[in-house]
């Protein structure tokens, strides 16, 4: 039988969702033995690659590169999940969106910069006007929300979606 | 226990007047909206001052809390200085779409005010010379004549922009001398 | 005068006294109804919506906290339908304002957090509203964070019913309502505030929390709250 491919990434996010995902410990081997990895952190692919089955996503949506990434996961996976609050909900990112990003930038990187002031607009990707929940910018299947969900939630998810079934958090649902 | 500290009486315009209006009210049911709505009708702006509020509340017994309540649930009430003349402009499901947003735009134009929207989340702009105030309705109950203006306490239907252009130009010169 | 009255609950027959509420008389037999505007002691107002029952014979759903108890009463507490709308009202409050759960003090003992995990609420269908909302610190031993407000205006009531000061009320209307002190004075000036904290207490969010708690820090006392109106009603 042929491994199902699992791709991660993240966007606006902080990087404890894929901890997270770490500290899954063992548990990881036995997901690794249904399963690849063919993107993420941990991967050397730059690109991400055609046919992915699950594709856990961590962060919100929050700038041109966040939304081009995140539609092209969507036009590439079979099954899009959106990993911790970030993703969920906005959570942290999001609670920029009452600020115009044009002051937003300025209170950053003019006010607040002892070397160098001034907005940064090489190199960078374009801020979006707000940070938005994953399901915003495109079609999410499965959510599975907390900050960051705790490993036995993405092992349980994973396992679900690797053997067909649709997950159900259950009491291992948890916001925050 | 009603009022949970004695405070002084803050200082309003017309002591006796005031005094009077809440002094006709109190102690029926329903006293509150009767004594805000008369205090209002009464003061020269057509608005409730904080202090007056605050007045109110000490006076009836009634917690400041409550009385700020009724006041900024009823669109009825101000809080701000009122201009002499009002335009209110319905933005109720028909007259929007009969074009109720561009008769508010094209007005606040005229008028030269900005989007102001006041402590209590109403859709309020008065000039800075106080003479017109123009206000947002949720729906005066006229759909058939949509889109509904009231000028001065006077409902007008299926307004025009250069009809009402007009009108508030011809108020404008009125009071210019 | 106590007129004694029979009703059934999910299908089992319940003795219950006349004037008591669906919801009091659910709690009392350990039938499970939802609730957030909802605390044992104070008066009710209706207002989250979470804790609506089909009642038989009557076409339309009826909030349990303010529906009295009559005989022969048929309460449903759970249905497919109540289950749909229990969760577009969790998922309307989460939409309103800025709930983050990962920065709140009250992560983990909020009342909101755990109906919509209960609820198995796990993304909100609702385009978020993000509206900009302040932080009132001006009281010296507790903060006010309108972000996390859902407008359940138990503080309201029990610092007008238990406390006897009446500090607090809901200002404005619609999307605009506010929680306001006195005549929208900072927290710390208000004047009639005795800071006795019982307000903070029956705050089911993080909305109103002590100042020095961190996040997942600060557990409220919601039944010391409820007990004091429990022991006056003997006077």
């Amino acid at each position: 039988m042929d491994k199902a491919r699992i791709g991660t990434c993240w966007l606006d996010g902080c990087a404890g969702c894929h901890m997270s995902l770490l500290d899954t410990d063992e548990g990881i081997i036995a997901i690794l033995r249904k399963a690849d990895i063919v993107f993420g952190p941990l991967v050397d692919a730059q690109e991400w690659p055609e046919g992915v089955d699950v594709a856990l996503v961590e962060g919100a949506v929050s700038s041109q590169d966040d939304l081009k990434l995140a539609q092209t996961v969507r036009s590439r996976s079979r099954i899009v999940v959106a990993l911790g609050d970030c993703a969920v909900t906005g959570n942290v990112p999001s609670m920029r969106n009452g600020i115009p990003t044009r002051k937003l930038l300025e209170r950053i990187y003019v006010e607040g910069a002892t070397v160098c002031p001034g907005v940064p607009t090489d190199g960078v990707p374009g801020l979006l006007k707000q940070a938005e929940p994953l399901h915003s910018a495109i079609k999410v299947d499965v959510h599975v929300p907390g900050c960051p969900p705790k490993a036995n939630a993405i092992l349980m998810v994973l396992g679900d979606l690797l053997e067909g079934r649709e997950p159900d958090l259950g009491s291992k649902l948890r916001f925050g | 226990m009603t009022t949970g500290v004695v405070t002084a009486l803050p200082r309003v315009d017309d002591q006796d007047l005031t005094d009077r209006i809440i002094g006709d009210h109190v102690g029926r049911p329903g006293a509150l909206l009767g004594i805000l709505e008369e205090l209002q009708d009464a003061n020269r702006h057509k608005y409730l001052p904080m202090e007056t509020l605050e007045y109110v509340a000490v006076r009836t017994g009634i917690p400041q809390a409550q009385v700020y309540s009724v006041a900024t649930f009823f669109t009825l009430f101000n809080l701000d200085p009122q201009g002499v003349h009002t335009v209110a402009i319905c933005r109720g499901t028909a007259c929007h779409t009969r074009g109720s947003r561009a008769l508010l735009q094209r007005v606040k134009l005229q008028l030269g005010v900005g989007e102001a929207v006041d402590a209590a989340g109403k859709t309020t702009m008065t000039t800075a010379d106080r003479r017109f105030t123009i206000r947002t309705v949720a729906c005066f109950g006229q759909c058939a004549l949509a889109p509904v203006v009231e000028v001065d306490h006077a409902i007008r239907g299926h307004v025009k922009e250069q009809v009402l252009i007009r009108e508030v130009e011809t108020l404008r010169k009125g009071g210019a001398r | 005068m106590t007129e004694k009255v029979k009703v059934r609950i999910d299908g089992e027959v319940i003795a219950a006294t006349a004037g008591q509420t669906i919801l009091e008389v659910a709690r009392t037999n350990n039938k499970y109804i939802p609730a957030l505007c909802y605390m044992e002691g104070l008066s009710t107002v209706g207002a989250c919506r979470l804790c609506m029952v089909e009642v038989s014979g009557v076409s339309r759903l009826l909030p349990a906290c303010t529906t009295p108890v009559q005989e022969g009463l048929a309460v449903a507490t759970t249905s497919p339908q109540l289950e749909s709308y229990r969760k577009i009202a969790l998922e309307l409050l989460f939409a309103e304002r800025n709930h983050v759960c990962a920065v709140c003090v009250s992560s983990g003992h909020c009342e909101l957090q755990t109906l919509a995990q209960e609820h198995g609420v796990t993304s909100v269908r609702y385009p978020y509203s993000y509206p900009r909302l302040p932080v009132d610190m001006t009281h010296p031993r507790f903060v006010l964070d309108h972000n996390r407000c859902v407008l359940c205006s138990r503080c309201v009531r029990t610092c007008a019913e238990v406390e006897g000061a009446h500090v607090w009320e809901l200002a404005g209307r619609g999307i605009g309502s506010r929680l306001v002190s006195e005549l929208q004075r900072p927290w710390g000036e208000a004047t009639s505030c005795t800071s006795c904290g019982k307000c903070v207490q029956a705050c089911p969010t993080g909305a109103m929390a002590e100042k020095g708690w961190g996040v997942e820090e600060m557990t409220k006392r919601r039944a010391a709250v409820s007990r004091l109106t429990s022991m006056r009603e003997g006077e």
